[in-house]
């Protein structure tokens, strides 16, 4: 006695019998994940699909549920998944990319071998090549800064791809991160996740999942416009302070320039200046080139620009620790001097110390 | 795999889009015939590693196909070589002619040399 499956193949309706659905399934989901990459990846799905549906209804005893024994054959003559890497080995010369991000650098993937929870952390790190304890410290010291590392992390999940097959994990090369893919790899991380669950979860996963899916498409451009009128307004508001500083204005409420705070020659000054705005610049404009990638559905951030904005940021923020930790003792002054600058205009328009009533500070109550 | 089966496995692949190209030249196909004519062949073996050609073919606007209904089974897809396709072929036929011509008049300067 078999269990049967009904399933839909190639636009037409057969009955498989449960093992012949598995290994049909898993044939497919093989052949799918190697064509992911290949601009006529869906096409050619379609057409092996159809295929596979004629070869069916070709059988003798067509009306009879598809056996192990039909898929089988059906593989044979299609060919193994082997069979198509071979042909596909010397076509990735051909793979005319049309996107010139693809320069030499790694494949960002989560690391299915190596998880914690989803394996961004030691994906990350095959990435940059790092220990992915350090990444997985840095994720936790910056929970503690109001969640951020939680949003990141969770942020990174949909937004990195599981690396699923062996070249996969093998492949090091840069990618650009479209909407089509986080759209992918979530369908497939809640695939995966149905597939892990325990059977009574099952259903409540898959409806849950598509809910999430429909959120998110809803959410996404709400987001995407967030993100974006945040980079562009604090890009602008940004530059306007760039401006400011560079015509020599206060900074408001004092008589104080920049230049007070830190002793460094005038050239180290300016430097010191870029280096603030690139650090605050930089992850504004990451913000607004994700919230248009979001509302375009298309992708903006390339690998190539990523890491130079990266490499921008880091270095704004060792010149500006070096400079901000050398002149510590006199920008705690300035700070100082700004407080009380600050509570003398109060006192001069609430003459607060005129009613102000000193009372000595109740002792507390001993415990015994 | 064998070095020299590699370098015949090679020359295969080099020539399998020219060899559907002039299956297709004849007349309207269908992706389950092309097959028979290569496998009758030897050019090909299984049915999968066609379609990524088919695909292939079709963006570079080489050939394109048109819907037919079938008595058994889903719509066909019936290819035909399009104006650029019968183009190309033609050029790839004297590419042919000449990697031919390449190879017989190198043997033929070994007869006379030996």
């Amino acid at each position: 006695m078999k269990k049967v499956i009904n399933i839909t193949i190639g636009g037409m309706v057969f009955t498989v019998e449960e093992d012949a659905y598995k290994k049909l399934s898993d044939y497919l989901d093989a052949i799918k994940a190697h064509f992911t990459k290949d601009k006529d990846g869906d096409e050619i799905i379609e057409d092996i699909e159809a295929s596979i549906a004629e070869k069916f209804s070709k059988r003798k005893n067509k009306n009879a549920a598809v056996t192990g024994k039909d898929v089988a054959a059906v593989m044979e003559q299609m060919g193994s998944l082997k069979d198509f890497k071979k042909l596909s080995e010397e076509e990735d010369d051909d793979a005319e990319t049309d996107d010139s991000s693809e320069e030499g650098g790694k494949k960002l993937y989560r690391d299915p071998d190596d998880n914690i929870i989803a394996g961004v952390a030691s994906g990350l790190a095959a990435y940059f090549g790092i220990d992915a304890l350090l990444i997985r410290v840095l994720f936790v010291i910056s929970i503690f800064f109001g969640g951020f590392g939680i949003m990141l992390y969770l942020l990174l999940w949909l937004v990195i791809p599981l690396a699923e097959s062996r070249s996969q994990k093998l492949e090091m090369k840069g990618e650009r991160i479209t909407l089509h893919e986080i759209e992918k790899s979530v369908k497939k991380e809640i695939h995966r996740l149905k597939k892990k669950d325990l059977s009574a979860l099952k259903k409540f996963g898959s409806e849950l999942g598509e809910l999430i899916l429909v959120l998110l498409k809803a959410l996404q451009k709400i987001i995407g416009a967030a993100f974006m009128l945040t980079g562009i307004a604090g890009v602008f508001i940004l530059s306007f302070a760039l401006t400011w500083q560079l015509s020599g204005g206060d900074i408001p409420d004092t008589n104080l320039t920049l230049n007070d705070f830190i002793v460094v020659t005038e050239t180290m000054y300016w430097v010191f200046v870029l280096s603030v705005y690139v650090l605050m610049v930089v992850p504004l404009i990451l913000a607004f080139l994700l919230g248009l990638g979001m509302m375009k559905n298309v992708s903006v951030i390339r690998g190539g620009e990523f890491v130079l904005l990266l490499v921008l940021w880091f270095g704004a923020l060792g010149l500006t620790g070096s400079v901000v930790f050398e002149n510590l003792p006199l920008i705690e002054t300035r700070f100082e001097e700004i407080d009380e600058h600050y509570e003398f205009e109060q006192d001069e328009y609430f003459y607060i110390d005129e009613v102000r009533d000193f009372e000595e500070p109740k002792a507390p109550a001993m415990p015994f | 795999m064998d070095y020299l089966e590699n370098i015949r496995a090679q020359i295969r692949k080099g020539i399998l889009e020219f060899a559907i190209l002039v299956v297709i030249e004849e007349k309207e196909i269908y992706a389950s015939d092309i097959l028979k004519k290569l496998r009758e062949t030897e050019l090909i073996v299984v049915e999968g590693t066609l379609y990524p050609l088919l695909s292939r073919l079709k963006r570079h606007e080489l050939v394109t196909y048109a819907w037919k209904e079938s008595k058994s089974g889903p719509p066909r897809k019936y290819y035909k070589l399009t104006a650029k396709g019968r183009e190309a072929l033609e050029s790839l036929k004297d590419s042919w002619k000449s990697l031919y011509t390449s190879i017989n008049s190198l043997r033929k300067n070994n007869e006379k040399g030996n």
